[in-house]
């Protein structure tokens, strides 16, 4: 039921009876009231077009008599739906107690006379109406010739027009009472029905927010003014209309013209609920977009000009303000004619626009320096000398804390730089000895004489020295990667040829594992930015890893994909030995997933492909899920320009 | 019979090579720092020098700096240090060929025969038509035969093409699709892996160190290369 009053034929069905019902009320409410208060309901009053015939029908007769005074024979027998008759009252005696009856208006009466002279002489031809002659006839004084009446046909269209018309009053006045009651049902049923359209305005369905449409986004106030103007059009529509004719084609044309009007008021109760609900009312009108935009303008203008002047230094600034103010002080004192007063504040002035300009000028030395602190230089300290009183004191601490500054800075990249020196160091100091070591049990695995147990100690000497070696390689390199001195060439690298190539480099290892891999990559080229060798290093490690520990005869996944300005690539294997570690753990340096620490490996692997992987920008997850071991790498792709 | 000098302020290390170059059928000489490395120069017709970078004293790059300046004699570095940046000085500096420590024996006897081979070798050899050079290599394209450093090599067709294609652009980085056209003569479809698996193949029958190629280098994301070796 809900989903039936908000859907949009039902709102329209609703709004065009309110829009009817709205109208009768109106029409009775008018009706009756114009019934009571106004002259139409009075006796003995006259129509408009009553009025107007009167009029029509002497001005007739006037042209009858003045063509029947000069020339009978050029009268017509007839004239169209015109009728008329003429009396000779030549010898026809009146009395001037008794004039003739006049008291009708229809059929119209003229009468032809003539008025005696001051010497008996009678002028010319004058014509009276009846109502004229009434009181002015006296038969001393004049004679009357002709009397004329005449008056339209009852077939004549005026005739009809009136008839019809007078029917309505008659008809209004016998349903006076019945009119205002009609009016008084209407307008409340129009309340009613307003009041419920105002609650479905706004909605759509059953959802809780107001929906506007495109309707309610019109403005208010230029839709008000077509409104007024629809009305004033209409009311002078309607009242010509009522003043010509009053045809059953004009009446039908005035009544949908009235429900067109009404229609439309209803739509405007609808969309004015619906943009107060939506507080949508004042903002949905032309005065306030004008006035916002030319609020804003006025802000955009300020702001802009604020800023300008923010950024005029501070010794101009305030030797502009300083001086203008001054100038304006030691000028008024002279127009004053108070020469005196004026040297007083131009001494004045003088004093203060030193001082103030001293001030600014410290001031922005300051505030540069403050500047150049935060950007990290810390070389050129303030000459103290240019400062004077509380900027001096501010002038020595700036000073003291670039000082502290510069010292924790240089301690750091000290110690920074000796840790990683400290480390390659002592890497190459290992590599010597670790040389001997070497080369002697590889010298002594070619000695025939060891006994079984000793070739067996041998081959345990051999892979440790060949894991020391490996490991002082890595920690060399992991300190390098996380300290960030290695150097990192960036040019565009396709990520398809390299993932190829690394196939191509591990396919001997993974079929002796009995691993099958599977690369599957876009066909079209992925470019990122990077250095090629790193990126080498970072799939060796990782590809190493899975020779390392995926579980043999299982498949290996390669995927290189492109998300959302990323080139995305994971690798994902099942592992052999179950995974007890943490997936954030295992990128830490030597932590390995079987913690025996028996295989071969330094455990730096993953530590120092993340490391080299955000070193090119990327980034770098590790997820484990039961068995399958998942490592994803990042990079943004390069942009083609 | 070739001589040997070798030069490391480790006397281990020192007798450890001298061992190797023996059995391998080497005369040597020792010397345990750079002072000394020159004086034997001076005194003995040497015909190689094996150079450990870091000595007190006079350290490997400037005595090699110094024999230089009167011997044409190849040198071959002993470094511990692994960063780029120090290879290339030193092969800059008039090295011939470096070995990072702690280095496989197997290898440096390798290095040390190939560049005796050269050095030997320097000049004798005649421009041929169809023959290709880079380095140690050579391919003779009427021959179908390919030798490093004088030994021959025995190369599957694929192999051998790529050798071929790589040899005619010396240099030049090509892409594996490139490479896949222009020997597989087939449009590339997903099949660039091959390539690389023929490229690794060719590396381990080439170069003494597959894992650091002197000659045929892999440019990571973008293709293969050959270069002149050092």
């Amino acid at each position: 039921m809900k989903k039936l009053f908000y859907s949009a034929p039902f709102k329209f069905f609703l709004a065009l009876f309110t829009s009817f019902v709205l109208l009768a009320s109106v029409f009775g409410i008018a009706a009756s009231a114009f019934l009571e208060f106004s002259d139409y309901s009075k006796e003995g009053y006259l129509l408009p077009r009553e009025r107007r015939l009167r009029y029509n029908t002497e001005s007739e007769l006037y042209q009858i008599a003045s063509i029947y005074l000069h020339d009978r024979e050029a009268l017509p027998a007839s004239k169209g739906d015109f009728e008329y008759r003429i009396e000779d009252l030549q010898d026809t005696e009146i009395p001037s107690a008794q004039a003739p009856d006049f008291g009708f208006l229809h059929p119209q009466t003229i009468f032809v006379a003539k008025i005696y002279g001051d010497n008996g002489e009678t002028g010319p031809f004058r014509f009276w109406t009846t109502e004229d002659f009434s009181w002015m006839y006296d038969p001393d004084l004049c004679k009357i010739y002709y009397r004329l009446t005449g008056s339209f046909t009852e077939q004549s269209d005026e005739i009809q027009a009136i008839q019809t018309q007078r029917e309505i009053r008659n008809t209004l006045l016998t349903q006076k009472s019945n009119l205002f009651l009609l009016g008084i049902a209407a307008l409340t049923i129009t309340v009613g029905c307003g009041v419920f359209l105002c609650r479905l305005a706004g909605r759509k369905g059953s959802e809780k927010e107001i929906v506007l449409n495109l309707a309610d986004r019109i403005p208010l106030d230029l839709m008000l003014g077509f409104l007024a103007a629809g009305i004033v059009g209409f009311g002078a529509l309607a009242y010509a209309g009522t003043e010509e004719q009053t045809s059953r084609l004009t009446l039908g044309f005035l009544l949908c013209g009235a429900e067109i009007l009404s229609l439309s008021l209803t739509w405007l109760l609808y969309t004015v609920a619906a943009r107060i609900k939506g507080k949508a009312l004042l903002k949905n009108t032309l005065v306030y977009r004008i006035l916002h935009g030319l609020v804003r303008l006025g802000k955009k203008t300020f702001s802009t000009l604020w800023k300008f002047l923010q950024r005029i230094p501070a010794v101009p600034l305030t030797a502009g303000i300083t001086g203008t103010l001054g100038a304006v002080n030691v000028i008024v004192a002279f127009a004053c004619r108070e020469e005196g007063l004026g040297l007083l504040f131009l001494l004045e002035w003088l004093v203060i626009f030193a001082a103030a300009v001293l001030i600014a000028y410290n001031f922005s030395l300051l505030q540069k320096k403050a500047k150049t602190l935060t950007e990290g230089n810390l070389t050129q300290k303030l000459n103290e000398n240019q400062f004077i009183g509380p900027m001096k004191v501010h002038a020595e601490t700036l000073n003291r804390i670039e000082d502290g500054l510069s010292t924790a800075v240089n301690e750091r990249i000290k110690s920074e730089r000796m840790k990683t020196e400290l480390i390659t160091n002592v890497s190459h100091d290992i590599k010597t000895p670790l040389t001997s070591i070497i080369n002697y049990t590889d010298l002594l695995s070619k000695d025939e004489s060891l006994s079984e147990k000793g070739k067996e100690y041998l081959s345990v000497l051999q892979r440790q020295s060949a894991r020391l070696k490996k490991l002082t390689d890595d920690v060399v390199e992991v300190s390098k990667a996380s300290s960030g001195t290695l150097s990192v060439e960036f040019a565009p690298c396709d990520l398809n040829v390299l993932l190829e190539q690394t196939v191509g480099e591990y396919q001997q290892r993974t079929e002796e594992k009995g691993l099958s891999v599977i690369l599957t990559a876009p066909q079209t080229p992925v470019t990122i930015s990077a250095d090629g060798r790193r990126l080498w290093r970072i799939f060796d490690n990782l590809m190493n890893n899975v020779c390392k520990y995926a579980l043999e005869n299982t498949r290996v996944y390669l995927t290189l994909t492109q998300e959302t300005g990323n080139a995305v690539i994971t690798f994902r294997n099942i592992s052999r030995d179950p995974l007890n570690v943490d997936s954030q753990e295992l990128t830490e340096r030597f932590v390995r997933g079987d913690q025996s620490r028996n295989t071969e490996g330094s455990g730096l692997g993953l530590a120092i492909a993340r490391s080299l992987v955000e070193l090119q920008r990327g980034t770098f997850r590790v997820d484990i899920d039961g068995d399958l071991f998942k490592v994803t790498l990042a990079f943004p792709l390069l942009t083609q320009e | 019979m070739n001589r040997i000098l070798i030069c490391d302020d480790e006397q281990d290390i020192v007798s450890a090579l001298k061992i190797y170059l023996t059995a391998e059928g080497f005369a040597t000489e020792e010397a345990y720092s750079g002072i000394q490395a020159r004086k034997i120069l001076a005194e003995k017709e040497i015909d190689l020098v094996l150079m450990d970078v870091m000595m007190p004293g006079e350290d490997g790059l400037s005595a090699t700096v110094k024999i230089r300046e009167t011997s044409n004699v190849p040198v071959i570095l002993l470094t511990a240090k692994s960063e780029d940046t120090d290879k290339i000085l030193g092969l800059n500096l008039g090295a011939d060929d470096y070995v990072t420590k702690p280095f496989n024996p197997v290898e440096l006897i390798a290095r040390v025969r190939s560049h005796l081979r050269r050095y030997n070798n320097l000049g004798g050899s005649v421009k041929k038509t169809d023959v290709y050079t880079c380095g140690g290599i050579e391919l003779d394209d009427k021959a179908k035969s390919v030798t490093v450093d004088g030994d021959p090599i025995s190369l599957t067709p694929t192999e051998y093409d790529i050798l071929r294609l790589l040899l005619q652009h010396p240099g030049e980085v090509i892409s594996p699709k490139d490479i896949y056209r222009k020997v597989w003569k087939d449009a590339p479809f997903g099949a660039e892996a091959t390539v690389a698996v023929h490229i690794r193949h060719l590396r381990e029958k080439i170069e003494i160190n597959p894992s650091e190629p002197r000659y045929l280098k892999v440019v990571w994301a973008q293709g293969y290369k050959l270069e002149r070796g050092n």
